[in-house]
């Protein structure tokens, strides 16, 4: 076939293919994958667009433009209105004016007044990761405001917004997911591995938990937690006791998965030669199914980047003034939002966008973690 | 298309005029489908004590006729088979007669209304039907008859005689009358078994009833009531004075001896159990459950069907005891038909043209969603004045030791003012129609236009000035430090039936934290912060109601500490302390004492009187000094949505948003054109 054909025209490669750890193997079996390489690197500019919000957003989340309220998205020009072209990129001055009939407010663009953009200027203080403070910004301008994704409600501008809220979203949906698969994978090999009395307890206990309904739950610990916790820190508590239930489902996959394993003929003879508990579950095991694991974990995340949303209903979920992904989404949920302020939607598109890239490295990933299979 | 109407009407009676010699005309003639007899907009030279209305005898001896009374086809079925008798004898001897705004109207079709669900504070369908002793006509301050026909007090305020209609029925033909009244008063208010002691806002007065004869009852007070009709053309709890006796004595233990244990076979704990489904101190409340079908009432429309969590529909009462200057009896439309839709999908019906009319909570936001799209989904949005914005109200009686402590301190109160930018939130929030203002009565005579701007300016200098002068100082986070030394959030939960929008109380947490005070937002359920309130556990609430009788008579409640006639809003402690005379509880400071006092006088006074007006200034001062409640914006319109296919429904000049019982329109005279 032609898999075969390829292998044998380069018998180099073949070599080398003998020759490679497994870490080679799933890269090059990996980099095959271009939906995976688009993926991946679309994911790598949100991970850079989280850690340098401060940097790349023009303006802090609460920031308001009050002359600019509910506006469309600022265009950048380099022509102006008669044509001529400017090497430095502007946007035109506006004026907020309420139409009588409607009471809409609309900012009328008023192109006798260019304002230009600069890269690199200096705007709101804040702070690099923590440690020092810096001015700069990516972008902005000197006069007023700029709003590339346009203003909510408020006046607020949505590219900031967004930023913030990528940093937000991303790093609770990590916490989350990484939680789930720590316990998930330590009880379920402990479980699968061990076997008898052991896969009993923890067998009955996932089933302990997992005949808890969650609403109540939910619900008493909203109660439970602190009054002066901010709500970030209610989401992460929240989500790790979420996950505290939610690490079930994984941990029957990883059992099932080590139970039939453990009968193989690899693993009987890793355990002749003598080889610690340890390093047949890391070494010999663990390899073997983390096909499934990764699949798991891309399809949890969009999961928990979703549950922050509905949770939000309940009181629950991530609110004012913090925001993310579903804080935003949340003002766009209602008739006159999406008729009037349709471009606070662009925060659906990043949803939408990071929850495809996931899916699709993880079928990148799935395949690249089975190098052998066909 | 009203004025063009109008236009051929008066031609043709100028025409019948001339053919009948220039009489005074009462013809009911038709005339191209509509009828011609006196309405408002033409009133062919009748002249009304009352605005719109007059009685029976004064109509006839203006007109010179007797005027003759015809029924809904609706009901022509059951005439026939002897279910209900003729028109004659279901209407009272003494109609009320009512002239429609523009045309006689037709009979038939259905109004189509919804709401969030089955309580009335997001409902204006209560209104379209409701039928008190009394109402407040559409200027929403002149009180006419309307169950009863007259009224007498006497000097003093402590006696009031109502006249009632002869041969008036309830809604399953049994009659109405005296007796009903004098039922309400000592078997339901008066009776300790149902209520231990008399309910607000009667207490004050404590009522005793006598009945002179069939239709003529006599109420005496040991105090002046002064507020009481305008409480019944109101709203509020416990605001009908009559009730069925008729039906409801079966439940009652004083009329039935086996009440009780029939109440206990039928599942309830007592009989008072079993009377509060059939009767509640909410007039809405009967009709939530399947046992409002049974219930008679005096409304113009009956509860046709045990209600659905989708819908409730309403039939028209053919016992209602008002007739048009043509002699027919009212209402015109057959059906009301009520959908419970959540608040999202309200513009979605509208701009669907699937709603006849909507005021009741209509969030301010969806103006221009709806504005443009007025033509296609066939209705006219009004923007009719006369609301106050949201509204906050820090617990001063907080358990929390530093946070009670900030709170009452009336410098921070001041600080929080002032630190809110009024006109920025107009503009962003509120399409800029209102004006920014403290919370205060509108129409009174006593607000001068200095109380509502005091302390509205935006001024977070001196908000911070006031904040330093208390002693919190400013920590390195930008937030201040409590009188102790340590941090303190303020704990902001709120619900959107009070704050309007998510946005409100985002945009105001962001002022305050310019002025270093954190705080934390929750949105939570109503229920929630009426638990909470009552448990004394709420840092900020946002429920205050803005009054709603153009006196403030009978609703000074809303001036004083708990700040409710219904529940507690802040000062629980306080009315510990009053009710159990200073043995539990938190004694007030002093202003809520003297507030107290005025209150105590205040319900016994006349609107208008020169003491009415010292001690209005003086609420209003005290409350201006001590700033209890937070106001915004005032003079803000509700958008008010009416259909094309709706007769007689003139423009709205003002609106109150208290629970849709009172209300500027009269829907027993609309029509589907």
């Amino acid at each position: 076939m032609k898999d075969e054909n390829y292998t044998d025209a380069a018998n180099k490669k073949v070599n080398r293919r003998d020759i490679a750890t497994h870490g080679q193997l799933m890269w090059w079996q990996f980099k095959k994958n271009k939906m995976a390489i688009v993926a991946g690197s679309v994911l790598l500019i949100f991970i850079i667009l989280a850690i340098f919000a401060e940097f790349i957003a023009p303006y802090s989340p609460g920031k308001r433009n009050t002359t600019y309220l509910q506006s469309p998205p600022m265009k950048i020009h380099h022509f102006d209105s008669e044509g001529k072209f400017h090497f430095q990129a502007f946007i035109y001055g506006w004026d907020n004016k309420r139409d009588p009939e409607t009471l809409k407010l609309n900012a009328i663009t008023d192109t006798s007044r260019i304002i230009p953009v600069y890269l690199f200027v200096k705007g709101e203080p804040y702070k690099v990761l923590g440690l020092f403070e810096l001015k700069l910004h990516l972008f902005g301008v000197k006069e007023g405001m700029i709003n590339l994704f346009g203003t909510d409600q408020l006046g607020r501008d949505i590219f900031s917004r967004l930023m913030f809220a990528t940093r937000i979203s991303l790093s609770v949906g990590a916490i989350g997911v990484s939680f789930v698969f720590l316990i998930g994978l330590l009880m379920g090999g402990i479980a699968g591995y061990f076997g008898g009395i052991v896969d009993e307890i923890i067998m009955r206990m996932m089933e302990f938990l997992r005949s808890i309904p969650t609403l109540p739950l939910w619900l008493a610990l909203s109660a439970a937690l602190p009054r002066e916790w901010s709500a970030l820190k209610v989401y992460i508590a929240v989500t790790l006791i979420l996950a505290s239930v939610g690490w079930t489902n994984l941990g029957r996959r990883v059992r099932s998965k080590l139970l039939s394993m453990r009968d193989e003929d690899f693993i009987l003879s890793a355990k002749l030669a003598g080889c610690t508990d340890r390093r047949i579950i890391v070494n010999h095991m663990l390899p073997s199914f983390m096909s499934y694991i990764i699949v798991d974990l891309t399809i949890s995340f969009p999961f928990i980047i979703l549950a922050e949303t509905s949770l939000s209903f309940l009181g629950l979920g991530l609110r004012e003034p913090i925001v993310s992904w579903g804080v935003l989404l949340y003002s766009a949920q209602n008739i006159h939002t999406l008729s009037q302020i349709p471009w606070l939607l662009i925060t659906a598109l990043f949803v939408v966008i990071s929850v495809l890239a996931f899916n699709f490295l993880g079928d990148g990933l799935r395949d690249a973690a089975d190098p052998f299979s066909k | 298309m009203k004025k063009k109407l109008i236009v051929v009407l008066l031609s043709l009676f100028i025409v019948f005029s001339v053919f009948s010699g220039g009489d005074k005309e009462t013809t009911t003639e038709d005339t191209g489908g509509y009828i011609a007899a006196p309405t408002v907009s033409y009133a062919m030279g009748i002249t009304t004590e009352f605005p719109q209305q007059l009685e029976l005898v004064d109509y006839e001896k203006q007109t010179g006729e007797k005027l003759e009374f015809t029924g809904n086809p609706l009901f022509a079925e059951r005439e026939k088979s002897k279910d209900l008798p003729s028109v004659d004898q279901r209407l009272p001897e003494e109609p009320l007669v009512v002239l429609p705004y523009d045309v006689i109207g037709k009979y038939g079709g259905q109004l189509k209304g919804m709401c969030i669900s089955y309580e009335s504070g997001t409902s204006e369908v209560m209104a379209w039907r409701h039928a008190n002793l009394v109402r407040f006509s559409d200027d929403m301050s002149t009180l006419v008859p309307n169950v009863a026909k007259a009224w007498k007090w006497n000097s003093d305020f402590t006696e009031i005689t109502f006249t009632l209609r002869k041969g008036h029925k309830w809604s399953d033909g049994d009659p109405f009358d005296a007796d009903d009244m004098v039922f309400y008063v000592n078997d339901i208010l008066l009776n300790k078994e149902i209520h231990k002691v008399i309910p607000s806002p009667w207490s004050g007065a404590v009522p005793s009833i006598e009945k002179i004869n069939d239709v003529t009852v006599k109420m005496k007070f040991e105090n002046a009531f002064t507020g009481l009709l305008y409480y019944l053309g109101g709203s509020g709890s416990y605001f009908d004075a009559f009730a069925p006796k008729h039906f409801l004595e079966q439940y009652h233990i004083e009329y039935n001896a086996n009440a009780d244990k029939e109440a206990k076979a039928a599942g309830y704990d007592n009989w008072v159990q079993q009377f509060g489904t059939y009767w509640n101190k909410w007039k809405d409340a009967v009709v939530a459950g399947p046992e409002g079908v049974k219930v008679p009432t005096l409304e113009s429309h009956i509860l046709q069907e045990v209600p659905t969590t989708q819908r409730r529909i309403y039939i028209a009462n053919p016992y209602y005891f008002k007739v048009d200057t043509a002699g027919n009896q009212l209402p015109y439309v057959d059906y009301h038909y009520e959908r419970f839709l959540e608040k999202q999908l309200w513009p979605l019906e509208i701009m669907n043209g699937n709603i006849d009319q909507k005021a009741q909570n209509m969030p301010l936001d969806i103006y221009t969603v709806l504005k443009e799209n007025e033509k296609k989904g066939q209705y006219e949005l009004q923007l009719p004045s006369g609301q106050v914005g949201p509204t906050m109200i820090f617990n001063q009686t907080s358990d929390d030791p530093v946070l009670g402590k900030i709170f009452s301190d009336v410098r921070f109160r001041y600080a929080m003012s002032l630190a809110i930018n009024r006109n920025e939130i107009n503009e962003s929030l509120f399409l800029g129609l209102g004006t920014p203002e403290q919370a205060l009565p509108l129409n009174v005579p006593y607000v001068t236009d200095k109380d509502r701007k005091f302390m509205t300016e935006y001024n977070p200098d001196k908000a911070n000035k006031l904040l330093d002068e208390m002693g919190l100082k400013m920590g390195s986070d930008g937030y201040r430090m409590g009188p102790d030394g340590k941090p303190f959030t303020v704990l902001w939960e709120y619900t959107l039936q009070y704050v309007w929008t998510t946005d409100f109380p985002a945009l105001v947490s962001e002022y305050w934290k310019d002025v270093g005070v954190k705080v934390l937002l929750k949105e939570v359920t109503t229920q929630l912060t009426r638990d909470k309130q009552k448990a004394n556990t709420l840092d900020i609430t946002s429920e205050w109601m803005a009054p709603f009788e153009p006196s403030m008579i009978s609703t000074p409640h809303l001036f004083l500490p708990p700040y409710s006639g219904h529940w507690p809003i802040m000062g629980l402690p306080w009315m510990d302390w009053k009710t159990s005379n200073g043995s539990s509880g938190v004694k007030p400071p002093a202003w809520v004492l003297d507030l107290w006092d005025i209150a105590a006088e205040w319900t016994t006074l006349v609107p208008g009187s020169s003491r009415y007006i010292e001690l209005g200034k003086k609420i209003i001062k005290i409350n201006q000094e001590n700033l209890p409640v937070i106001g915004t914006l005032g003079n803000i319109p509700l958008i008010t949505v009416v259909s094309d296919r709706l007769g007689n429904a003139p423009e709205w000049t003002i609106n109150s948003t208290f629970f849709g019982y009172s209300y500027p329109y009269r829907a027993d005279q609309w029509f589907i054109k």
